[in-house]
């Protein structure tokens, strides 16, 4: 794993050398996160998805959420092997396959050994087992954040900070990383700044065409969480929005035609698949906005981050019932003017597929069709990729008759 | 339709005690409040036939029980309630939340949300949340629920656990122990009637006793929802004593340390709930894991059969540190995933094979 990222880092370094486009960048500043795992300097961590990384940087903890190993071990095309792992070791094969993929890979020693491990309540049960799970693995003391069903009250704020105080002990306990307020404003301050300008991103995306590619932004937010908190999120975002910008100064002409536009719910497919090509080139399809790209705070106070970071995650879509996270997928809906939404419905992911009926309905009363694909987002041995284009065919046929 | 699978209809039993009834699902609802409130609580269970409809409101990988009791409201079979209390309970209860509110508008609901965590704040936090319940069956009501009530409640039900703890006992009795299916169904009985109801119908019981003891292996049957004793008969059918459960309608409802009288009851209730033997969900340092070892230890059985749901996460995901664990304490288990059906085929076959081995 440590040569996987060194190599990740090596070649984009090379790469950007030459020409410095966003996701270049991007998956430099992946690759040096995921070094960071493996430096001496920083306290190595794997965490929950959701949980605040701005920390994590005040407190030069390196650390990766255990979906985003998942997702980089499919991409890698490694994933089979270590979900035949994880279920030898007696995982049921019902779970997750992040998960899964995740334990596999610690169970056969892929990953060493963490300093800390961080788990969360949100967004789903079995993230916080995997990280309980691993703590026994690896035997690491886990420490978890309870995160509160919204609304927000001040009473929920104040559960939340102070289990952030917590888990900074937790921290400075395990690794001797010490908590410091002055580096924890400063990350703040990076946040905000970064989250202003994929602001500029997002609302650039809602002109029509949108003036980027299906791929320009997969599964960005998810991964620049990885960067809240850090220079390198800033500079990432700028030059995203430069290479958006530059689109639109050009109009748009070098990208491909937009003649539908399509929503993603929840995650991408991870390995290498042709459905995004094929409903660009087939349909003309674009997918303009993934649900999970939606900054939905406000900027972070700097003097009192914690509580900002609180609400945030309190507030995140995917927490608590499903009535926010459908009011949020109608609002996308309109504010990108969306022709049809797409949602995987990834295998063993209960809190998606258990509501994905209700989302399918909610959209459909605005006027948007959405298809519930049943695709293993990171496990290539259930991926059918003939019977998934076909009933894509069917769901494009049937958006064009509608337009 | 529900499967009958006691002597009466739960229907047709809860209108005779002449109260609303509020359903519930999870164990971490503090049947105390609604007891308080003058209702009767009633634990749901689901449709143990499948017309399909969960499947295509929900998905196929989602809890089977979950799916079940969307099945039986949709059929109609739960119209008898008055509302229903869920909780955060898992990822599948949540969902089952949604959907409810959406297909059944009409119904009052209210989602109790219980922390992971067992510490002085979680406690605080939760001590609120069920403050927040009660308020809610006050407006439902449109009677106040005074603190002397819920007090009442709290002692009622501190009773009614004594006595299911006695019962525990009467279970691993060497002379004449109470079989497990009949506690299983005693159990049950309890978590649907009033109280009051359910202290004498355990009181008797108790009184009556058990029956002579048969030989066989002695077991522990481990798992999540499992609410039919017809499950435990076919394993006493085949030879064994179920002594022990560690079950969410079972251990995991009766089994609470004492709510502390003289404090708050909303925070006696939260502090008891919070610090109960933890189901899996639970984020806790002395967890699941720890307390089915200790379980074991005491009770030493012959054999463990874990039943677990399909597609339950917070319980399968324990599944390799409670194979290890088994492993190290020398103790046989089977583990079986369950898809809330009746007891019969496979399941049965390999229960069958194991106490055979035993």
């Amino acid at each position: 794993m440590k040569d996987y990222f060194d190599s990740l880092a090596s070649s984009m370094e090379k790469k950007l050398a030459v020409e410095k486009t966003a996701r270049r960048i991007f998956v430099y500043e992946l690759g040096r996160i995921g070094r960071k795992l493996f430096d001496p300097q920083y306290a190595s961590a794997w965490t929950g998805v959701f949980v605040p990384f701005e920390i994590f940087q005040s407190m030069d903890v390196g650390a990766v959420y255990i979906e985003f190993v998942g997702a980089m071990l499919s991409s890698a095309g490694m994933a089979p092997h270590f979900l035949q792992k994880g279920e030898e070791s007696g995982i049921t094969p019902d779970g997750c396959a992040y998960h899964r993929a995740l334990y596999g890979a610690a169970s056969d020693g892929l990953l060493g050994k963490p300093q800390l491990l961080i788990g969360a309540t949100s967004p789903c049960d079995g993230g916080l087992k995997t990280i309980l799970n691993m703590a026994r693995l690896v035997g690491v003391e886990p420490f978890t954040l309870d995160i509160p069903y919204p609304p927000v009250t001040r009473e929920k704020i104040d559960y939340l900070v102070g289990q952030y105080r917590d888990m900074m002990d937790y921290i400075e306990r395990l690794s001797g990383k010490k908590a410091d307020h002055d580096r924890l404003r400063e990350a703040a301050a990076h946040s905000n700044a970064a989250v202003r300008i994929v602001r500029e991103i997002y609302e650039a995306c809602k002109q029509t065409p949108a003036p980027i590619t299906s791929e320009t932004l997969k599964n960005f937010q998810v991964i620049f969480a990885l960067l809240m908190g850090s220079p390198a999120g800033t500079e990432v975002a700028r030059v995203f929005l430069e290479e958006i910008r530059a689109n639109i100064a050009g109009g748009c002409k070098d990208l491909p035609k937009e003649e539908f536009r399509l929503l993603w719910v929840q995650n991408r497919i991870q390995y290498k698949n042709n459905l995004i090509d094929y409903l660009q080139t087939k349909f003309n399809a674009k997918i303009v906005v993934d649900e999970l790209n939606y900054i939905y705070w406000d900027d972070l106070d700097e003097d009192n981050p914690l509580e900002g970071l609180a609400v945030r995650q309190i507030m995140h879509p995917l927490n608590g019932t499903g009535e926010h996270r459908i009011e949020t997928l109608k609002k996308m809906a309109a504010d990108y003017k969306i022709h049809g939404a797409i949602n995987p419905s990834h295998w063993g992911c209960r809190q998606n597929c258990g509501m994905r009926q209700l989302m399918k309905s909610a959209l459909g009363d605005i006027g948007v069709p959405m298809i519930n694909l049943d695709v293993d987002c990171v496990d290539t041995r259930n991926y059918f990729e003939g019977q998934l284009m076909t009933r894509l065919q069917g769901f494009m046929e049937m958006l064009r008759e509608n337009a | 339709m529900i499967n009958d699978i006691y002597e009466e209809s739960v229907s047709n039993k809860i209108k005779e005690y002449g109260k609303p009834a509020a359903g519930w699902f999870c164990s971490y609802t503090p049947v105390e409040i609604i007891d308080a409130a003058g209702y009767t609580p009633v634990r749901i269970s689901g449709a143990r036939t499948s017309s399909g409809a969960a499947d295509s409101i929900m998905h196929t990988n989602i809890c089977p029980y979950i799916k079940a009791c969307v099945e039986a409201a949709e059929s109609g079979d739960l119209d008898f309630l008055d509302c229903v209390v869920f909780t955060n309970g898992c990822d599948a209860q949540r969902r089952l939340y949604d959907i409810w509110k959406s297909r059944k508008p009409d119904m009052p609901i209210y989602l109790l949300t219980i922390p992971k965590k067992n510490t002085p704040v979680s406690v605080a936090l939760l001590s609120g949340q069920i403050a927040a319940l009660t308020t809610w069956f006050k407006k439902q009501t449109g009677k106040e629920i005074g603190d002397e009530r819920i007090i009442d409640s709290i002692k009622t039900y501190k009773e009614l656990r004594a006595i299911a703890a006695k019962l525990d006992e009467k279970r691993r009795d060497a002379k004449a122990p109470i079989a497990g299916s009949r506690f299983a169904g005693l159990m049950l009985g309890a978590q649907r009637m009033p109280a009051a109801d359910a202290i004498r119908m355990l009181s008797d019981a108790l009184e009556k006793g058990g029956e002579a003891a048969q030989p066989g292996p002695a077991v522990i049957i481990a798992g999540n929802m499992l609410d039919d004793p017809d499950w435990i008969r076919m394993i006493e059918s085949y030879g064994a004593r179920v002594v022990a459960d560690d079950l969410c309608a079972g251990r995991r409802f009766w089994e609470m340390p004492e709510p502390d009288e003289s404090a708050p009851p909303f925070a006696a209730l939260a502090e008891a709930y919070l610090s109960k033997p933890p189901c899996p969900r639970m984020a806790v340092p002395d967890d699941s894991v720890a307390y089915m070892k200790r379980l074991v230890e005491s009770v030493r059985p012959d054999g463990v059969i874990f039943y677990i749901l399909k597609f339950c996460d917070t319980h399968l995901y324990n599944v390799p540190e409670m194979r290890r664990m088994m492993q190290d304490l020398d103790i046989r288990a089977l583990f079986i995933e369950g898809d809330y059906t009746t007891a019969s085929g496979q399941a049965a076959t390999r229960i069958q094979a194991f106490i055979e081995m035993l």
